[in-house]
Formats: structure tokens, sequence, C-alpha cells
């Protein structure tokens, strides 16, 4: 069965490049233009998940998310934030959004995005198989503010995929999330010891490390996803 | 290119730097042909020459400094064309792009053709609107030059 899509964005150049990532049969496209159309349509049909745009004149898609939270509309969002506007990223997850993607993305990076947040949904507890089945399931976790399960998985996580820093990156989230700092900027710098070059990890620890410390910016490395097929 | 072999024309991921009449024309051609394009410039009004139909991102940002670079995911670029009117940015973000990001394809804008040595040693594919207009120039003249000749 095709997913449903709805993509919401006010600028035609995104529209055009996230049609073109997903016009094959497995998705269902649909358009907004701005907040005010999305969620008349997310009130009218039922789709599996929304890509919004986070800026937007008129209602913004902070909003769209909030009034679609209040309405207890079951839809699955994925924010979409302008170059340079992480920091409303964090503040989405908090309203639930279940994932955010920075702009400018490949083809590759949201489609894997949207992937992974699609088969998140199904995956159950007792039918885990292997490293990104458990990394997954804890992100599930994690957005669902069950950091005790989040943890507990990221740690078999960790066990299956020895030499990746992903899970050491998310336990650092949790660990920052509970108020534990100094644990947290231990996992940050397990996640760079497997590799220097993941990011994620690195803008963490730096951030983490700053005079003024702020949980802005938290970067739960979705981003990075598609960086492993090259 | 092994890369650029191997993906689809919509899996490919392009940055341009500089959204000139050069820039902007290249962006739009390529966007049009189904690539997936970013374009950076320092001013935003220069968006506007884009073709209606662009389909791609656009980054209102100094395409020189490294953040940037990385803000544009330039370690997922497959090609990176540079096409400031300013040879020695051009040369550097190549540098940079080839270098340090070690991005597959990467080309650069050349305007003074004395410089087409220094790229050739740092080994960065240019292209010279200059070489390239005179040559066609050059072809044109020998074409009527032909032609007057057949003539008689």
């Amino acid at each position: 069965m095709a997913h449903k899509l709805l993509i919401v964005d006010d600028e035609t150049n995104i529209r055009m490049t996230l049609k073109q990532c997903f016009s094959s049969d497995e998705y269902e496209l649909d358009i907004a233009v701005n907040g005010d159309e999305a969620l008349a349509k997310l009130k009218a049909n039922q789709y599996d998940l929304a890509l919004l745009d986070i800026r937007m004149p008129g209602l913004t898609g902070m909003e769209v998310l909030e009034k679609v939270r209040e309405e207890s509309i079951d839809v699955d969002v994925i924010m979409m934030t302008a170059y340079g506007s992480v920091e409303k990223a964090v503040e989405a997850m908090k309203l639930g959004a279940v994932d955010f993607i920075g702009k400018p993305f490949t083809p590759a990076q949201i489609r894997e995005i949207v992937e992974n947040v699609l088969s998140r949904v199904d995956l159950i507890e007792e039918d885990l198989d292997g490293y990104n089945d458990n990394l997954q399931f804890a992100k599930k976790k994690i957005v669902e503010k069950d950091y005790k399960v989040g943890e507990e998985f990221l740690k078999k996580a960790v066990s299956m995929g020895v030499d990746k820093p992903e899970p050491h990156n998310l336990l650092g989230v949790i660990a920052e999330y509970k108020g534990q700092i100094e644990r947290a900027q231990k996992h940050y710098r397990a996640a760079l010891a497997l590799d220097p070059t993941y990011t994620p990890a690195r803008s963490n620890l730096e951030r983490s490390a700053q005079y003024t410390y702020s949980r802005a910016k938290i970067d739960l490395g979705d981003n990075e996803v598609a960086k492993k097929e090259k | 290119m092994k890369l650029l072999k191997k993906k689809n024309k919509s899996d490919e991921y392009i940055i341009v730097i500089g959204c000139g009449r050069l820039g902007s024309h290249l962006a739009s051609l390529l966007s049009r042909d189904g690539c997936s394009v970013v374009i950076i410039d320092k001013d935003e009004k220069s968006f506007s020459s884009l073709e209606q139909d662009f389909g791609g991102f656009t980054i209102e940002a100094d395409g020189i400094e490294d953040e940037v670079l990385r803000e544009a995911k330039i370690d997922q670029a497959d090609v990176l064309v540079a096409t400031t009117d300013d040879d020695n940015a051009n040369i550097m973000i190549a540098q940079i792009a080839k270098v340090v990001y070690k991005v597959p394809k990467v080309i650069a804008r050349l305007h003074d053709p004395n410089r087409y040595k220094i790229y050739q040693e740092l080994d960065i594919e240019t292209v010279s609107p200059t070489i390239l207009s005179a040559l066609e120039f050059q072809n044109i003249i020998a074409r009527d030059f032909e032609d007057i000749e057949e003539a008689n």
C-alpha cells in the first residue's frame, strides 16, 4: 500500500524538489502551499506523514503542528528548517514532531529520513532485528519521551554496531535531557572517538561545553543518515 | 566520475557558487535536467535571475566560508561549480571542495586566461568563457574566409 504524504511548503522550488524525490509508486503525494491549506487537508484526509516547513507566511509550520496536536490529528510530522534555524527544530520536537531535517537536503537524505520514520511506526519491541531496527526503535521511544526504554535499546544498538557513532550520540542526548551534562559529554566523545567526522556529536559536544549552556541546537544526527551510502 | 554514473540524475546533488548570469543559467539548466541543485550567493536579489521553474535550494551567504559550505552539505555533493566573478574566490572554493571535502567533480570558472596554468597545476577543471568565446570567434572568422575562397 502506498504511503500518503502531505508536502507543505510555501516555496515552489522546494515543493518541486520534494515532488521529484517521492515520485514513485510507494508514495501518494498531496501538496499544500501554506499552513491554512495544510491544516484543512490534515483535518479532511488521513495521511501517514506530513513534511512541514517551519517558516511560512500566515500560519507557520509550528502553529500547524500545535493545532495538529491540539485536535489530536493522527499523523507523523517531519519539520523542515531553513538554512541557519536549527534551534526551532528542537522546539518542534518538543511539540511532537517525529524528526526534522535542515535545508538544503539531498534526495537521498530526505528519502532515508521519511523511510526511517515510516518504518519506525511499524516497529514492535518483540520484533526488532539488527542494529538499525534497534536504533530506530530507540529514536521512536525518545520522541515519545520514553527515555528509559530508549536508553535500553540504544545500549543494544551499541553492542550490535560497535563501530557506529550514532547510538553514542543519542545516549548523550538522553543524558542531557536528564540534566547529566558530564555523562552526556562522555557519550559525545565516545561517538567522536569512533568517527571523528560525525558532526552531530561534535556540535553537541561543543554546544554542551559552552559557558552559557543551552539545549538549543541539540543534534539527533538525522541529517547524517545518508552519508553512509557514500 | 564513477559516482556520477551510478546515480540517477534526480539523485545528483550539485552545488553552484555564484548566482550571476552564468551561475543562475547553469543552475536553471541543471534543475530542469532533474538534478538536485543548491545555489549560493551573497546577494538575495541575484536569485531573481533564476528561471521560474528552478526546483532547487537557494542560500543567501558567502560561498567562500567553510561554515556556509558545510550548511550546504558539501560533504554530500557530487559536483561543485564555482562561478563567481572573482577568479581567486573560485580557485579557493574549488580547492576546499576538492582537497578538504573530496567532492568527486569540481569545476571552476576562469576569467583570466593567464591563470590557466595555475589551475592546471592544482588539478582543477576549468571553463574559461574568455577562451571559449575567442575560439568561437576564430571559428566563425575561419568559416567566413573559407566561404569567400569557395565563392572565388
